[in-house]
């Protein structure tokens, strides 16, 4: 006994190991919000990696703008020819959005599931490790960011906000493979009205996300948009997901899958859209 | 002693913008980093550890893994106690191996290779217990840890000379 603890080195060793495991349970159960002195530290670390972030961003920028006036003259001549429908569907939103307004003040709803605000940012960093997909964004709560609220980067949904310091954030991508926590509810939008799911999964070789939970009689077909449905009480309806690349049934054969192209490209994101949904959540 | 701890200002400093360089270049670089077949992992504070612990003295660097392992795993994931433990023990193997090693860009490549090899396996089976890593083995053999070992030997080539200069710089006063 008496050599045992003369062993220092042994000692340190098992208070270490007790001390790091008592870190990681602590920081995996705890629910919500970090410690203050963590998002302290995040927040200063944050602010220091602008000084990288911005620069950087900035010659990509550049580089971007390049590629894209050398692609200008193609892209101009099939933009014109979506132009014409462009203008037609415009006029149609317009009057559709009238009477939706209309007969909303006539059923006296004041916030439906589809009223959201958004709150621009810029990416300042991303997990290099990507076990876990996070990216580290320059808006916190002091821009009025809060737990949980989804996120839209590029064309599409691509994830929500699981930490929040006074001035930074940061976003868990839905491509991360750990999803108990992340499922989106979504909908697919049909010639036959809307069908439920759940993006419940990510498939990295394709590259495509899962949706399950679809009842077997649904008609879904390739191409299909889906966006969330708001029914999961965090974020708002009809932000896009992307669209429907593949159908099969599960593997338990009770319920319907369906593969999803994101419609936000999840490698390439440098500025994202934080949305906060107006009408109460459901927690 | 008032010169000496102004002068390691400039490990903690590298090792730093080291820590806030791997999560630029991952954000910056995702889309030719990050794709369906490889996953290179910049572990530009990882290469810098390595480099800095064959020159100074151990404590030092340990204190500053621990610090630095704590602000990385606050700042990127979320999950304390991960870089926290992984960086000590790679200053301290670093150090057992610079008694038999005499530090050249031979060696330390070879020792950069071996301890990264070590570091990605070990988060690889932590991630695998969190139940967040769900690749197999030869998966992540293949699409992960090969590219990961490509890109940092190269970013350890390109730092090494620097590096040694500001570490010679150190220990010198």
């Amino acid at each position: 006994m008496n050599q045992f603890f003369s062993n220092k080195k042994l000692i340190i060793l098992l208070i270490s190991v007790i001390v790091v495991l008592g870190l990681v349970a602590f920081s995996i159960t705890g629910s919500g919000n970090a410690p203050i002195i963590q998002r302290f530290t995040n927040d200063i670390t944050a602010l220091t990696s602008r000084v990288f972030s911005k620069p950087a961003n900035g010659v990509v920028n550049i580089i971007d703008s390049v590629e894209g006036l050398i692609d200008t003259y193609e892209e101009n001549k099939s933009l014109k020819s979506k132009m014409d429908q462009l203008y037609e569907t415009e006029a149609k939103l317009a009057s559709l959005q009238q009477d939706n307004e209309k007969m909303q003040e006539q059923l006296e709803l004041t916030d439906t599931l589809t009223d959201y605000n958004s709150i621009n940012g810029a990416v300042i960093g991303r997990n290099p490790d990507n076990w876990v997909d996070q990216l580290i964004i320059d808006r916190g709560s002091q821009n009025g960011v809060e737990m949980n609220m989804s996120v839209m980067g590029g064309n599409g949904y691509i994830g929500r906000i699981v930490e929040v310091s006074p001035t930074s954030s940061k976003v868990q991508l839905v491509t991360t493979s750990h999803q108990n926590t992340g499922r989106v509810s979504a909908q697919v939008l049909t010639e036959n009205g809307v069908v439920h799911g759940i993006i419940s999964g990510y498939e990295a070789e394709t590259n495509r996300l899962i949706l399950n939970q679809i009842i077997t009689d649904a008609t879904l077909k390739e191409g299909d948009q889906v966006v969330t449905s708001g029914l999961g009480g965090l974020s708002p309806s009809s932000l896009l997901i992307g669209t429907v690349d593949e159908i099969k049934l599960d593997s338990h054969g009770l319920a319907m899958e369906a593969y999803i192209t994101p419609a936000a490209d999840m490698n390439d994101i440098r500025f994202v859209t934080i949305i906060q949904r107006a009408s109460g959540s459901g927690e | 002693m008032l010169k000496k701890t102004r002068i390691n200002i400039f490990v903690p400093l590298t090792l730093f913008i080291a820590l806030l360089l791997d999560g630029v270049i991952a954000s910056v670089f995702s889309a030719q980093m990050y794709t369906a077949t490889s996953d290179m992992v910049p572990r530009l504070i990882i290469v810098c550890t390595i480099i800095f612990a064959f020159y100074i003295d151990r404590s030092y660097m340990i204190l500053f893994g621990i610090l630095l392992g704590l602000l990385y795993d606050s700042y990127y994931v979320g999950i304390l106690g991960i870089y926290t433990s992984l960086l000590p023990a790679m200053i301290y193997l670093s150090d057992k191996l610079k008694k038999i090693l005499n530090p050249n860009l031979l060696v330390l490549i070879m020792i950069t290779i071996l301890q990264l090899s070590l570091t990605e396996f070990l988060l690889y089976g932590f991630y695998m217990v969190i139940d967040l890593a769900t690749i197999d083995v030869t998966t992540f053999l293949a699409n992960r840890l090969g590219p990961t070992l490509l890109l940092n030997t190269l970013l350890l080539v390109v730092l090494y000379y620097p590096l040694k200069k500001l570490a010679d710089a150190i220990t010198r006063d």
